[in-house]
Formats: structure tokens, C-alpha cells, sequence
């Protein structure tokens, strides 16, 4: 734990690297960094401090009279909270896509405390755990370490890796207390989200400052969350304006290697700091800032390649992650019918590891203009972004050329158009993209799509949609080369290399979907949706030369290369059931199929593409009750049942997670978690594709407690 | 096996839930705070001259149809004024019985009933109020719906305009402004 060093100086050893590349060093970049959040926590504060008695003593005020709402202003009105049977109305009325959306109460109920966990409970998602700290996540099929084809967004900004093409679930350190909701697309959301939301986009939405006013404590300790802590405070920022400010460190258990009493060594544990402004300056204009600064050490077992017996060596490396941003949007109503918003942020990633030593810049600026006029919802955009990185060697990698700057370019437009009395909607739209660096020009990315929804009666509503997606090359596509093994041949070893080409090109998705949500009474909903995915251009590994070279020990040279010689396509379906039973109770349920079918383009020679991919559960099933059995007592559960991955050797599971929580007073919780309790032990995954030596989910239990003072929840 | 442990978590779930009474859950219900926003509603809101019979009559909320509101309206409404006028709250079942008043709610769940009401009252100076689904865009002036467990509205400026009133621009900064379907 004491490997925290938020902000530290960065290893010497990457100084020494420095090249005549004109990108400020990571030193440099890591102190404008801190400035920037320094400065902005300041301006944050500062105003607060000067006026904080009295402006917190009208937010308790608020807080008081809350049993007479009249006395309450009409925005805190709107900002209230309330139960409701029916809110499933926006959903069922307005959106041509399936869509998930997971509120505060579904996120406390999973028990989860980490963002990948809390997926589990999303149908059409593959969620797995490869070791304590990786997962395998995808929707819709495609999963794996860094699956490609799923993009996440907190805030609007990207976490998607752009250089193994990704997200590094690990880094998603969020503090769940403050997330709003969770928006899950399963299928293409390309056409506003852009490249990369091909299976799906995640859209992590964080509370409005406004709505996390006073202090709240957590700490939570088990046998696998070892421990974790958080604090937040928020507070009024002049007459209108909202701030808050947290902190969070975790640390999570490792496992043993199964079948050994040998340490994976995958344990991890985080420090996350940051704050959000929420400051409406008047009636129409409204700015938002955000920032976030982390550092995390997550260990894995994996094995690396030798150049001599055994050829393999496992190996237990520490990644040391470190990263920050900060984000600005500006919001203004230009009339009653149009608004525009305009959009930057700035992020600063270390990742350093044994295999990995990168340092990535993303800036980022968009903009975007909404205009209705009663028959249509248009919206338009134009967006840019650059990303600068410095990927330095390692003993099993290099990028050539070692760092980059990328930059893209970007415009959607999307109208939305009421036809027939109300009864259909028809959403047309689309968006290009190009991206440039210093090797090669504009490659435009057309990604339109074209939904339309009828709605029969009020109950009902049937939609459709085609559209047409891509999953853009990353960085180690197109310019990595990687000693991925060596293997013994009885004479001289072989090492095989993979490397990047800057041929590879974008794999494409054209997804056909179609979708039914009926709302019998106000207080259930069904939804069904599904899919037919057909793409093609998909990634393979081609082997190249095979050279003999006798230094420094004599060895045959394995070249592969990655090409785009698979196609294929996936068809499934998804179902789910929400049901307000009653008031105190609410049922969850899902159920997800999903079959894949994929083929090697006539003249791959790939051998291991088309089973690594096709590796995902043919069933999965969610329960979940949340019940309020008192006014201070909650009882959650949640039951899963996963079916067997076919390229695995490992059988499917069955996990149930239960809670109790007991509200000791307003404001003040005490809970208890039990998570995996059927079985002491069960895989998710075998590693084999990741490359990863996987670790099991082990039965865990979690005590939290978590206090609010002050706070209007 | 796996099968009887989701029956007995269903079981045990359903056992306890049909034992124990019905609490309120956290927050405000729906209703309690819509009943609020009604009030505001009538801060944000002129009427024109002679909408009221007599200058003590009272400010009348009228709910037509199935009242979705219970206890909630009169508990927050109770003892307030709107303009130095008591609150009068009236309910009528059938569209047919309704009488004058400032803010209507139209509670009627069949859709040719609402759509009559509405038609009968577009040209008086009454405030439009309902919660079915695109009610503002059917319509009425301002369309109550519920996102992400909060309350949100929708404002039809042109139905204000054809009924006298006039709509408060802080009002209006809240909501989504939407326009009727022809």
C-alpha cells in the first residue's frame, strides 16, 4: 500500500528516454496536470469558504422543511428523488435501441464496488472475472482482457484506450455512491457515440453537485475487499452553484493459484481523488467541471516468453497506474427550442508495467447543438481530438515509431422525426470520422444508422434499427512489435513476434436489430430486443517469414502480423422483466442468448482467431429482489446462472449475492454483504485467450457502514 | 438444484414481502411532489383579468378523471394561497360534471375523453395539466413526466398563448418545450 503515490515523480528511467520529440516530458505533463486541478480545487473552494456559514445553513433549512415541498424551490423540486412505479414511461415511449439504465438503488442492491461488477446485471453482457483486478467484459459477444468492440464513457469523456484498443477495467476506480445512473446500449451506438461503440457504449453518469450537498463517510472491510474508505463533502458555490469534493482508497485481496498454495499475486489497491461543479451563472447558462486524479497497483500472474528452456517463465509483475483529468462544459439555452453545449476535457494515463511502459495524453473538444421543434429533435456536432503517447520498450515489446501524436476529427448529425400522430418516430442519422498522425492521411469512417419506432397504443412499442459501425485500428495494430513465445521446434527455438501493420484497417459491424417493450400496468415492463450482427474484416493473426538467426543464441524468427481476414456474424436475443411488486418490493429479471458464427477469409492461415472469439456463454440469467421488508431494513439478492464458454474447459456457474442493510438512523447504514455464497470457489475464465494465469472467484462477505451529515441525500 | 435455489429465493422473497404492511420507501412519493409543482405552477403563472368570478373567489385546482393524487393534494395545498386566494380543490369522475377553475388536471385515462376536455377548455384561460404519456404534446399545457425517479415537464407555449396565459420565462428555463402534433 505504500507503493500510493499520487501525483510522485515519475521512474527515472523514463526521463533518461527522452527523445527529440517535442511533447513536454511526463514530469512536465504530470505538474501542468496537478496545476490545472490545484487551481481549479481552488477556485472550486475558495468561494465557498468566503460565504460557506450562511449558504449552509439555508441548504439545512431545505433539508428540514422537507415535509412541506411547497416551501421547497421549484429546481430542488426537481432534483427530488421519488418512488415511482411508472418510470419506466421515457424508456418505453422515446428509445429505438436496447437499452439498459441502472439507477443508485439497482447499484447499492448488486453489492458491487466496482463498476465492471455491477454489468453483471446487465442482459446481453458478457461480465467475467480473470484475476482480482482484469476482467473480461464485452456486450453482445467479443469479450476478453481489452475487448475492442464496447466503448465507456464517465461524463462524456472516453476511458477507451486507444492503444491496445480497450478499457482497463482496473482504472475504473469510481466511487459508485456517486454515480446517478448507468446507461447501457447493447448494440451499435456509433452514429452519435463514434468509433469503437460498435457492440455497445456504457455511459457512467455522475451525480449533479447539487444533489450531494454535505459530508458523507464510507468504509467498508471483508475477507476480499479488504478494506476501503471514502469521504466526500459538497457544499453551495455562490446563490446557484453546486460543488463536491471526495476521496476514496481501496485495497482488494489476492488469490491463490488453484491447485497450489502459490500467490497469483493479484491483488490491488487504489487512491482515487477528485471534485465536480455543477454552477447554473444564470437561467440559461450552466457550467459543469470535473476532475479526477488516481493511482493504482494491481499485480497478475502471466507467463512470459524466454529464449530458452523452458521457453516460458511465470512471472508475477506489478502495474503501477497513474492518471488524471480535468473536464469543462458549458451549457446555454439559446431559445426555447435550442441549446448548445460545448465540451473539452484533458487526460494524462500512465501505465507501467513489466510488458507496458505508456504514457498517453488525450485532449479533447466538442460541440454540439440541439434544436426542436415539436415534429423533430435535431441534434449536430463536430468534435477533435488529439492523443499523444510515449509507449517506451520493454523486455517483450517496442512500438515503432515509440511515440505518436493522433489526431481525429469528427461530425454527427441525427434527427429525430415524429410521424403519424405521435405513433412513429423515425431517427435518422450518422457520423464520420477521420484520424490522421505523421504516416498517413484522413481515413474518413462513415457510421450512419437508421431506427425507427411504432408505438401501437401506450402499452406498446415496437422498433428497429440497422446500422453500420467500426472498430478502429489502436496503436499496437498497427505499430507494435511483440515477442508474444518461444517455442521448442528440436532444433533451434522459435520465437514468434507478432507486429503491427499499418495496413490493418477498421473492422466493420452491420447490425440489423429489433426490439418489443410492453408495459401491461404501470408497474411492469417488458423488454425484449434482438439482434442479427454480420462483420466482416476482423482481426486475425497471419503467420509471415520464418528466418534463421544465429545471435545472440541460434533461433528461427516467427513473423505474424495482424490482418483483417475473419468475418462472421452473431444473432441473439435478450429479455427482460422489471416489476414493481409492490411499494417495498422490486423484481429484476434477465435472460440473454447469443450465438456466434465466425469464418476465416479464403487465404487466412489463422489458427486461433475464430475459437478464441467464439468463447462466449450460449445462456446467462439474472434474478434480482430488492426488498424493503421495514422502513429500516433492505433486503437485496441477486442469482446468476452462466452458461458454459465453449472454447473453455471450464463448466458454467451459478452465483448468488446477498445484502442486508439496516437503516440505525436517517442518514446512517450498516450493511452486509455476502457475495458468491453458493459454491467457496468457481473460474469465470481460463485466461487462455488474455494470456493471463486466471484466478477464482472466491465466497466473499463485506461490512459496511456509511453515514450522511448534513446532506439532502 | 440450481433451479429450486431461484424458486426458494423467489419463495422466500414473495413469503415476506406479502407479510409484511406496505411502507412508504425513502423520499417523497410521486404525487406529493407533483402536488407541489402544482403550486409553483401557480406562482409562475398570470392569469388574465376575469379569469376569477368575484375578487374573493378562491384559486381553483380541478382534477378530472381517476385521482391519482389521494391525500397528497390536499396535505400540500392545505392553508396556502396562491395571489392572496384561498386553494380550492375540486374532483369531478366525469368530464361532463367539470366547473371553472385555474389549473385542471386531467386525470382521464381513456384518450378521446382527454382529448375532449382538452378541446373544450383550449380557449379558456386554464392551465392544462396531466401525466399521461405526451400529454403536452396532445395538447395540454404542461406535460408531467417522471425521469431517473425525478419529476420533469414539458411546456406547450402554444396552447398557454391560446388559452391567455402567460408562462413565467424562469418556468419555462425548466422544462422541455415541446409543440403539439397536428
Amino acid at each position: 500500500m505504500n507503493r500510493w503515490n499520487v501525483g510522485g515523480p515519475p521512474p527515472v528511467a523514463r526521463v533518461q528516454a527522452a527523445t527529440p520529440f517535442d511533447m513536454p516530458s511526463r514530469a512536465t505533463a504530470w505538474g501542468l496536470l496537478s496545476a490545472f486541478l490545484l487551481a481549479a480545487a481552488a477556485v472550486v473552494v475558495a468561494p465557498h469558504c468566503a460565504i460557506g456559514m450562511p449558504v449552509a445553513a439555508a441548504a439545512t433549512d431545505t433539508v428540514e422543511d422537507a415535509s412541506d415541498l411547497t416551501r421547497i424551490g421549484l429546481e430542488d423540486l426537481m432534483k427530488l428523488e421519488v418512488t415511482s412505479a411508472s418510470r419506466h414511461e421515457q424508456v418505453l415511449s422515446n428509445v429505438a435501441s436496447a437499452i439498459t439504465v441502472i439507477g443508485r438503488d439497482q447499484i447499492r442492491a448488486s453489492g458491487a464496488t466496482t463498476l465492471a461488477e455491477v454489468l453483471r446485471m446487465v442482459p446481453e453482457m458478457q461480465v467475467a472475472h480473470i484475476d482480482a483486478n482484469i476482467w473480461s467484459i464485452s456486450a453482445r459477444g467479443f469479450s476478453g482482457r481489452i475487448a475492442n468492440k464496447l466503448l465507456l464513457l464517465v461524463d462524456g469523456r472516453s476511458v477507451y484506450s486507444p492503444i491496445f484498443a480497450g478499457v482497463y477495467w482496473d482504472e475504473q476506480d469510481l466511487l459508485l455512491e456517486d454515480i446517478e445512473r448507468i446507461e447501457v446500449i447493447r448494440g451499435p451506438g456509433a452514429s452519435v457515440w463514434g468509433a469503437n461503440a460498435m457492440n455497445g457504449v456504457i455511459n457512467v453518469i455522475t451525480r449533479d453537485a447539487h444533489d450531494t450537498r454535505g459530508a458523507a463517510l464510507g468504509a467498508a472491510a471483508g475477507n476480499e475487499e479488504l478494506g476501503g474508505g471514502s469521504a466526500r463533502w459538497g457544499g453551495t458555490l455562490g446563490t446557484r452553484g453546486a460543488f463536491r469534493v471526495f476521496a476514496r482508497g481501496a485495497s482488494r485481496a489476492g488469490s491463490a493459484i488453484p491447485g497450489t498454495a502459490e500467490n497469483a499475486w493479484d491483488s490491488w489497491s487504489g487512491l482515487h481523488a477528485g471534485f465536480r461543479a455543477d454552477v447554473p451563472v444564470s437561467d440559461r447558462t450552466r457550467w459543469t467541471l470535473t476532475g479526477d486524479l488516481r493511482s493504482g497497483d494491481a499485480g497478475q500472474s502471466i507467463y512470459e516468453a524466454i529464449d530458452s528452456p523452458p521457453y516460458k517463465l511465470q512471472v508475477s509483475p506489478r502495474t503501477t497506474v497513474k492518471g488524471g483529468n480535468l473536464m469543462a462544459s458549458w451549457q446555454r439555452k439559446l431559445s426555447a427550442y435550442s441549446d448548445i453545449t460545448l465540451q473539452g476535457y484533458t487526460d494524462v494515463s500512465d501505465r507501467n508495467d513489466d510488458v507496458l511502459q505508456s504514457h498517453v495524453e488525450t485532449y479533447d473538444l466538442e460541440f454540439k447543438n440541439h434544436v426542436s421543434n415539436g415534429r423533430s429533435e435535431f441534434v449536430w456536432g463536430l468534435g477533435g481530438r488529439v492523443v499523444r503517447d510515449r509507449l517506451d520498450s520493454t523486455a517483450v515489446l517496442y512500438f515503432a515509431p515509440d511515440h505518436e501524436a493522433r489526431s481525429m476529427l469528427s461530425a454527427f448529425a441525427q434527427d429525430e422525426i415524429v410521424l403519424d400522430n405521435r405513433h412513429v418516430r423515425l431517427t435518422l442519422g450518422t457520423r464520420v470520422e477521420s484520424s490522421y498522425d505523421a504516416a498517413s492521411s484522413a481515413r474518413p469512417e462513415w457510421q450512419p444508422s437508421i431506427r425507427a419506432q411504432w408505438s401501437p397504443g401506450e402499452r406498446h412499442s415496437l422498433w428497429g434499427a440497422v446500422s453500420r459501425a467500426v472498430r478502429t485500428p489502436s496503436r499496437a495494430e498497427n505499430d507494435i512489435r511483440y515477442h508474444l513465445a518461444t517455442m521448442p521446434t528440436g532444433g533451434p527455438p522459435a520465437e514468434v513476434t507478432i507486429y503491427g501493420d499499418s495496413a490493418f484497417q477498421s473492422e466493420i459491424l452491420v447490425a440489423y436489430e429489433a426490439g418489443y417493450r410492453f408495459a401491461p400496468t404501470p408497474a411492469v415492463m417488458f423488454d425484449v430486443s434482438s439482434y442479427y450482427n454480420e462483420y466482416s474484416r476482423l482481426r486475425t493473426v497471419e503467420p509471415g517469414s520464418s528466418t534463421f538467426s544465429p545471435t545472440p543464441t541460434p533461433h528461427i524468427d516467427v513473423r505474424e502480423s495482424w490482418e483483417n481476414k475473419m468475418h462472421g456474424d452473431t444473432r441473439g436475443i435478450g429479455g427482460s422483466i422489471a416489476w414493481s411488486v409492490s411499494r417495498n418490493w422490486k423484481l429484476n429479471a434477465n435472460a440473454s442468448c447469443l450465438v456466434m458464427r465466425l469464418h476465416l477469409d479464403p487465404g487466412s492461415q489463422d489458427v486461433s482467431s475464430v475459437s478464441g472469439e467464439n468463447n462466449e456463454p450460449a445462456q446467462q440469467y439474472m434474478l434480482q429482489s430488492q426488498f424493503q421488508f421495514t422502513p429500516r431494513w433492505r433486503w437485496d439478492a441477486t442469482a446468476y446462472q452462466i452458461g458454459r464458454r465453449p472454447s473453455q474447459s471450464m463448466p458454467g456457474y451459478t452465483r448468488l449475492d446477498l445484502g442486508l442493510a439496516w437503516q440505525v438512523r436517517d442518514g446512517a447504514e450498516l450493511s452486509l454483504m455476502g457475495m458468491n455464497l453458493l459454491q467457496r470457489r468457481h473460474y469465470e475464465d481460463d485466461g487462455v485467450q488474455s494470456g493471463l494465469i486466471p484466478t477464482q472467484v472466491e465466497r466473499s462477505f463485506t461490512a459496511r457502514v456509511s453515514v450522511l451529515l448534513g446532506s439532502n441525500r | 438444484m440450481r433451479s429450486a435455489l431461484l424458486i426458494a429465493l423467489c419463495a422466500v422473497s414473495g413469503a415476506c414481502a406479502a407479510a409484511a404492511p406496505s411502507h412508504a420507501a425513502d423520499g417523497p412519493s410521486e404525487y406529493e411532489v407533483k402536488a407541489a409543482l402544482l403550486f409553483n405552477f401557480a406562482k409562475f403563472v398570470t392569469w388574465p383579468a376575469g379569469s376569477f368570478a368575484s375578487p374573493d373567489a378562491p384559486f381553483t385546482v380541478g382534477i378530472v378523471g381517476d385521482d391519482p393524487f389521494g391525500k397528497a393534494l390536499e396535505r400540500t395545498l392545505a392553508g396556502k394561497t396562491v395571489g392572496g386566494r384561498q386553494i380550492a380543490i375540486r374532483r369531478w369522475r366525469k368530464v361532463h360534471d367539470r366547473a371553472p377553475c385555474q389549473i385542471l388536471f386531467v386525470a382521464t385515462s381513456d384518450r378521446d375523453e382527454r382529448k375532449q376536455v382538452l378541446d373544450d377548455v383550449q380557449a379558456l384561460p386554464v392551465l392544462t395539466v396531466g401525466d399521461t404519456n405526451d400529454f403536452a404534446r396532445q395538447g395540454g399545457i404542461i406535460g408531467l413526466t417522471v425521469e431517473d425517479n425525478r419529476i420533469r415537464f414539458e411546456i406547450n407555449p402554444a396552447g398557454a398563448d391560446h388559452a391567455h396565459l402567460a408562462i413565467s420565462s424562469r418556468l419555462l428555463s425548466l422544462a422541455r418545450v415541446v409543440s403539439p402534433h397536428r
